[in-house]
């Protein structure tokens, strides 16, 4: 199963602090489904508005703790994923 | 220049970054594009200013010095903030109001773990420093590639306390529960908590620079004197926040300024020895190798407003 742990600025409209889904797919065809399960405030969050079919790079992804910024990684199903917007600082 | 200005920002809320972002002043009133590029931490913006990635960028000025020492071409050319770091844990630990010694406040952490943003981090040399000032080794410090991290990792009991920017003690507050222990202007007074900082191959692109921090000084400013009104610019960046919140944070440590005054200069020379005993350092600095102030002189003469 992959974990699915969601933080700052996103956790408040999911609702949930993590979740664990079936994937072994493009992380993209994941976020896919996130955006269909938490709906259009979610979707425009990740997907922001400036350039249709790229990641708002506010949004951050780490998988297994790692900052995957701009890639689309095949997800091996057991990995643990954090998506938040950074707000905390450095 | 000839392709946009690409600058390097942190999430940090009362960084000007934001203001100049959301409003697009660089581009409009300046006449550049420019690239915004959000860092996890000051040690990851100076490793994307190493890879050439970034011409300027808003950063602690430890990392910035670290990345002076390895060679990196950087020089700070504006303020920005200072007394940004500061200790928070969970309502079991008293702070230093009550306890009236920093020592005491630091006894309670010892077999604590207490997650910091990444090594070679302004928050990660102080607390260090701090540490090691009073004897207090056996305290287990975790660092955090995002800040973001850390307020999870104390739900989950991951950590007893953590170090960071006021940001993350108002976040870990309304999650956690947690207060200020160690507020910032104790911990390291005048503390340079971020500046802005720049490749030196464009130190002679002059109007541009002088531009960049008229605006840069105009956004501080309006932090400082209209809080409600930078607010309400920092939501429109990031709609996802409150503006009450990002209110909140400008009040914890309300020391914004572009100017580089004396007192910065020599707050970041403090640090120099520090580095050095920490063994983040590859070779000493002087004031040239770090400061160009040239510029923020003619912006911003006269006393500062810290």
């Amino acid at each position: 199963m992959v974990k699915i742990r969601f933080l700052s600025g996103l956790k408040e409209i999911v609702g949930q602090n993590e979740i664990e889904v079936e994937c072994s797919d493009l992380l993209s065809h994941l976020l896919e489904d996130l955006c269909n399960r938490y709906g259009e405030q979610f979707c425009r969050l990740l997907w922001g508005t400036e350039v249709q079919g790229k990641r708002n790079p506010y949004v951050k992804i780490l998988i297994n703790g790692e900052d995957i910024r701009d890639q689309d990684p095949r997800l091996a199903g057991d990995e643990t994923i954090i998506l938040f917007l950074p707000i905390a600082g450095g | 220049m000839p392709g946009p200005l690409r600058i390097g920002f942190l999430s940090t809320l009362y960084h000007t970054s934001h203001i100049l972002r959301e409003e697009r002043w660089i581009e409009q009133e300046l006449g550049v594009p420019a690239l915004w590029t959000l860092c996890g931490t000051g040690p990851e913006m100076i490793q994307a200013f190493s890879e050439n990635e970034l011409e300027a960028g808003y950063v602690g000025l430890p990392p910035a010095l670290i990345g002076i020492s390895k060679g990196i071409p950087l020089a700070c050319i504006g303020g920005g903030h200072v007394e940004g770091t500061l200790v928070l844990a969970g309502p079991q630990y008293k702070g230093l109001e009550e306890l009236g010694d920093v020592p005491l406040v630091l006894e309670q952490f010892r077999h604590c773990r207490v997650g910091i943003p990444a090594r070679g981090s302004i928050h990660d040399v102080i607390f260090r420093t701090l540490l090691a000032r009073h004897s207090c080794q056996d305290c287990e410090i975790v660092n955090f590639s995002w800040a973001d991290l850390i307020p999870h990792a104390l739900l989950k009991g991951e950590i007893e306390a953590a170090v960071g920017t006021p940001p993350l003690a108002v976040l870990c507050e309304m999650e956690c529960g947690t207060h200020v222990v160690i507020p910032p202007g104790v911990l390291w007074p005048f503390s340079p908590s971020y500046g802005i900082v720049v490749r030196r191959e464009i130190l002679d692109e002059a109007a541009l620079l002088e531009g960049f921090l008229m605006l840069h000084e105009r956004a501080c400013n309006l932090i400082l004197e209209s809080p409600d009104r930078a607010a309400h610019l920092t939501v429109r960046a990031l709609p996802w926040l409150d503006k009450d919140f990002v209110e909140r944070v400008y009040a914890v440590s309300p020391r914004y300024c572009a100017s580089l005054p004396d007192p910065y200069v020599r707050s970041t020379f403090d640090f120099i020895p520090v580095l050095n005993a920490l063994g983040y350092l590859d070779k000493n600095l002087g004031p040239e190798s770090v400061f160009e102030t040239g510029y923020i002189n003619k912006v911003h003469p006269g006393s500062h407003h810290y």
